[in-house]
């Protein structure tokens, strides 16, 4: 099945990204590059063990960084291409464009200019190809047989360096993509998900919408395409990553053959984008959907970004793991009771902005107590007993039987690479693990009281329609939605 | 956890080589199947071992064959609260300590069921396997069926049921069926239906259905995991040994369905901006001397479907083919579309091009090839190792077949895909929902 699926609204959490093996990288390559320095804004972070890593990491003149995971597990390979792009470096104007530009990757290129060619070297090699565009990442990835490696890298070059950005091709590529964006809004979330979005980031809300909005979408044409090009999907921004069963030195070379001469655009620096304001007050919005059949309610809070500040996020990962703890008092008291059927905090990993979700889901008439309940759970987090040294030691083994698991599939754990290349960097990923088995409880009340307690937050609720209006609960969200919704897609 | 799709195995094509030469060679297939072992336990129970030395995961899966297919009706949720309220607790493990050891050793474990046959299965690392695999053997030994957890097992079902009605994607299927199984028919149980049965189901039907299931006669076992064959075959007999067999047990019969009178077409309104159509027909089952060309054809039928009405025509973001091979087998073309009465007419054009054009043998090669991919691709994890042999063990009694799929893949020729497009491309029920806006019921009339 070759359906590019576009994971808008599944962002990493990194909790479960966080169980990747360090295996033995066996020797470097002679044409290994030294490890990039870490950046700034990380260098808080000691400096990673590759030796100890399981990836090498190698980068070409042209600043394309090469990432190989070798494996014979099985006689295929994975290519990913990665870039440090998406919504966080759109325009209002370009707002979703990164996105149909991903579709327009899987069409015709130089090499292969007819889709019917392109389509045809698809089955000719084997691929079974995908891609994804969320806030802060664009991904393109495929699986071949590994004796097919070398046409595949080629074939990804062709893609990236020469796709068509044909006007007759785009027109059929935007009713794909509007299509897309229909199956999205067909599910009773979409709504209040971009309620939430706009009432949390106001004006900036575009930054956090791969999607764009339907306007943008119809008004994308070749140029806009080409800008985004320029801007983001050029080798200084990104990193070929390759797990499978090869031999890394023939892969380096294959890297420099197909890639080595691709060019930045002339003085290339990352788009910059407007940063995020605060959250300042706290704001709450209920609303209503009659295909809807459960109720949900999320209180977002403002959470650490990973490049700001890092030591915060590892414990915003290990408190999800101990709520999610079964013997953990706010598993007892929201799922096992049956209040809920799900209740979480999650964090999301992310650069630009910090989410922190508290959250469930839940029979409709458990809504508003539930709402109320989690909330009057935060500040008990300060409290020792909340968590017990049975709790903290075996979310500890979690983290290191997850790692033995995640690392135990080359053609998913490479994409799972991409992410911490993308998103907080190599640097934070080799650390990780840890970080996260060093922490204390002092650690985690630290983190409550800096980003939890008595700080503003954003509430959303869902509920079905005619439910609510039996238990009384109002619609606070429909005239708000009705106007807010309607300024945004305008 | 439940491992029901005929998935891959790993290191299965040392070399996937040039055109006519075979997908996987015969060497590595028999490498594979010298990984492979299927002991007895001194109950007859079935143990398919399948070593795998460099990987520090055990999983171990207990298959049963009961499933959706043989429940009564009216009772038909039984086994969909049953297999879950089997690993909340045991007569030898509370809740609590239950609880307590899957987060010390940060087990993956539970039981879930599907329509042929269901399974509790567990996923630990090999230092573990010791004191993990007691609690599995309790769980399918002696489970307890408290009212509590019967209670929270079953509000979380009906929820899950409610949130299936919510998502259009997946409720297609549920309209389909209206049309395709006669409400009698062991492989449907409705929302609707599930909604009312499950408030119903109490601990004394758990307890009868569990008796029913706890028979030699209808388990088998599947480890996959670098431990040795003999300490498994220990373990087993001490964990499992002592199941007694039923020995007049048969398996259920499955029929097609009998659908004729139906109606071909199920539409339900729905104010959404676009419509999900879902056309479902016979399949051969997974036993069928077909069913590999059968799949193929499908990989092929999903491509046309893909280029024909997404890339070339921009009418559609998702569409594309699956069939469904279990007892019996059906297919599906699955689409979501604004425009219903332009995309139906596409499919129409490819339906009739795959039964009358025959395609060159050297494109079917090409077929196989990334339909061997992603098929093997998803051979990386020992759940699907598991899922592939426990498949090939229900339904053929034998672990080969599993191993033996490149070899019959590299069997099938252009003629095989053309027949079984004009043999099985037929008999078509059509689910809908979508806007009203945007449905009209002659669109489908031309379907076969």
């Amino acid at each position: 099945m070759k359906i590019p699926m576009t994971d808008f609204f599944a962002f990493k959490a990194s909790f479960l990204l966080a169980s990747l093996t360090f295996l033995n990288s066996g020797s470097a390559s002679a044409n290994q590059h030294p490890k990039t320095a870490p950046k700034a804004a990380e260098s808080s972070s000691s400096e990673p063990k590759l030796e100890d890593s399981n990836y090498q990491l190698h980068r070409l003149d042209n600043g394309l960084e090469i990432v190989t995971v070798p494996s014979s597990k099985v006689p295929l390979a994975t290519c990913v291409l990665v870039f440090k792009a998406g919504a966080m470096t759109e325009t209002p104007e370009t707002n979703g464009l990164t996105h149909l530009w991903e579709h327009m990757f899987f069409k015709g290129n130089a090499r292969l200019p007819k889709q019917e060619d392109f389509v045809r070297r698809v089955r000719q090699l084997g691929i079974s190809y995908n891609g994804d565009t969320s806030p802060e990442m664009v991904r393109y990835y495929f699986t071949l047989p590994s004796v097919h490696l070398e046409e595949g890298m080629q074939f990804m070059a062709d893609a990236i360096r020469t796709a068509k950005l044909d006007k007759k091709e785009l027109e059929k590529e935007r009713i794909v993509v509007l299509n897309e964006y229909e199956r999205n809004a067909s599910d009773p979330g979409f709504e209040s998900r971009t309620l939430r979005r706009i009432m949390r980031y106001g004006d900036l809300a575009y930054l956090r919408d791969p999607l764009g909005t339907k306007k943008t979408i119809l008004s994308a044409n070749v140029k806009h395409l080409e800008t985004i090009k320029n801007d983001v999907f050029v080798p200084a921004n990104g990193a070929l990553m390759i797990s499978g069963d090869f031999k890394t030195d023939k892969v380096l070379a294959l890297a420099k053959k197909y890639f080595a001469s691709w060019k930045n655009p002339k003085d290339w620096k990352a788009p910059v984008r407007p940063k995020f304001t605060p959250m300042t007050e706290s704001k709450e919005v209920i609303s209503t959907h009659k295909s809807f059949e459960n109720a949900s309610i999320t209180h977002s809070f403002a959470g650490p970004l990973v490049g700001e500040n890092p030591e915060d996020t590892y414990a915003a990962d290990f408190l999800s793991g101990l709520l999610n703890h079964r013997q953990n008092q706010f598993y007892k008291k929201f799922v096992e009771s049956g209040l809920t059927y799900g209740a979480h905090c999650s964090y999301y990993t992310q650069g630009k902005a910090g989410e922190i979700y508290l959250s469930a889901e839940m029979a409709p008439q458990n809504m508003m107590a539930v709402k109320d309940q989690l909330l009057a759970e935060i500040p008990k987090w300060l409290e020792e007993s909340y968590f017990t040294k049975e709790q903290f030691e075996d979310v500890r083994t979690g983290i290191e039987i997850s790692r033995i698991k995640e690392t135990a599939t080359p053609s998913a754990y490479i994409k799972e690479l991409a992410f911490w290349w993308a998103i907080p960097s190599f640097t934070y990923y080799d650390t990780y693990n840890d970080k996260l088995k060093n922490l204390t409880f002092k650690d985690i009340k630290a983190y409550v009281e800096k980003w939890l307690i008595n700080k503003p937050r954003l509430t959303t609720g869902l509920v079905n329609q005619a439910e609510a209006t039996k238990l009384g609960i109002k619609d606070t969200g429909a005239e708000l939605a009705d106007k807010m919704l309607k300024a945004y897609r305008e | 956890m439940k491992f029901t799709l005929l998935t891959s195995f790993t290191m299965w094509f040392s070399s996937i080589l040039s055109y006519g030469a075979p997908l996987v060679s015969e060497e590595t297939i028999s490498r594979q199947k010298a990984a492979t072992t299927v002991q007895r336990l001194s109950n007859g129970i079935p143990v398919i071992i399948r070593n795998e030395p460099s990987s520090r995961i055990a999983l171990i899966s207990i298959q049963f064959d009961y499933g959706l297919k043989d429940a009564k009706l009216g009772k038909k949720s039984i086994p969909t609260v049953l297999f879950p309220v089997m690993s909340r607790a045991t007569k030898s493990y509370s809740k609590e300590e239950m609880n307590r050891l899957q987060e010390k050793f940060a087990l993956s474990m539970g039981c879930s069921s599907a329509v042929d046959n269901s399974s509790c299965a567990m996923e630990t690392v090999d230092t573990y396997w010791d004191s993990t695999l007691p609690l599995l053997g309790s769980v399918v030994r002696e489970p307890l069926f408290d009212p509590s957890d019967i209670k929270l097992i079953a509000d979380r079902s009906i929820a899950q049921a409610k949130k299936l009605q919510s998502d259009p994607e997946d409720y297609v299927n549920e309209i389909a069926n209206r049309v395709y199984y006669e409400s009698s028919h062991p492989y449907t149980n409705s929302v609707a239906d599930q909604i009312k049965e499950i408030p119903t189901i109490g601990p004394l039907e758990l307890s009868k259905a569990h008796k029913e299931i706890l028979d030699a006669s209808r388990i088998s076992i599947i480890v996959v995991s670098n431990l040795d064959s003999k300490k498994i075959i220990k373990d087993m007999e001490a964990q499992f040994g002592s199941i007694e067999a039923n020995v007049g047990y048969s398996r259920t019969q499955i029929n097609y369905p009998a659908n004729q009178d139906l109606g071909k077409l199920a539409f339900e309104v729905r104010d959404i901006p676009t419509s999900y159509i879902r056309i479902k027909f016979p399949n051969p089952s997974s036993t069928d001397k077909d069913a590999i060309a059968t799949k193929l054809l499908f990989d092929i039928l999903a491509e046309e479907m893909h280029t024909e009405i997404r890339t070339k025509r921009g009418l559609s973001y998702a569409a594309h083919a699956m069939t469904s091979q279990l007892t019996i087998g059906h297919g599906a073309l699955i689409v979501s579309t604004p425009k219903p009465k332009e995309v139906v007419p596409v499919i129409l054009a490819i339906i009739k091009k795959i039964q009358t054009k025959p395609i060159p043998q050297a494109q079917i090669d090409e077929y196989k090839k990334g339909f061997a991919t992603a098929f093997f691709a998803r051979g990386e994890t020992h759940g699907s190792v598991a899922g592939a042999l426990s498949n090939s063990f229900y339904y053929f009694n034998s672990t080969n077949p599993a191993y033996d799929f490149p070899k019959l893949l590299d069997q099938v020729k252009s003629k095989d895909v053309m027949r079984l497009a004009k043999e099985h491309l037929k008999d078509m029920k059509v689910g809908i929902i979508g806007p009203q806006n945007q449905f009209d019921q002659d669109t489908f009339k031309g379907l076969p």
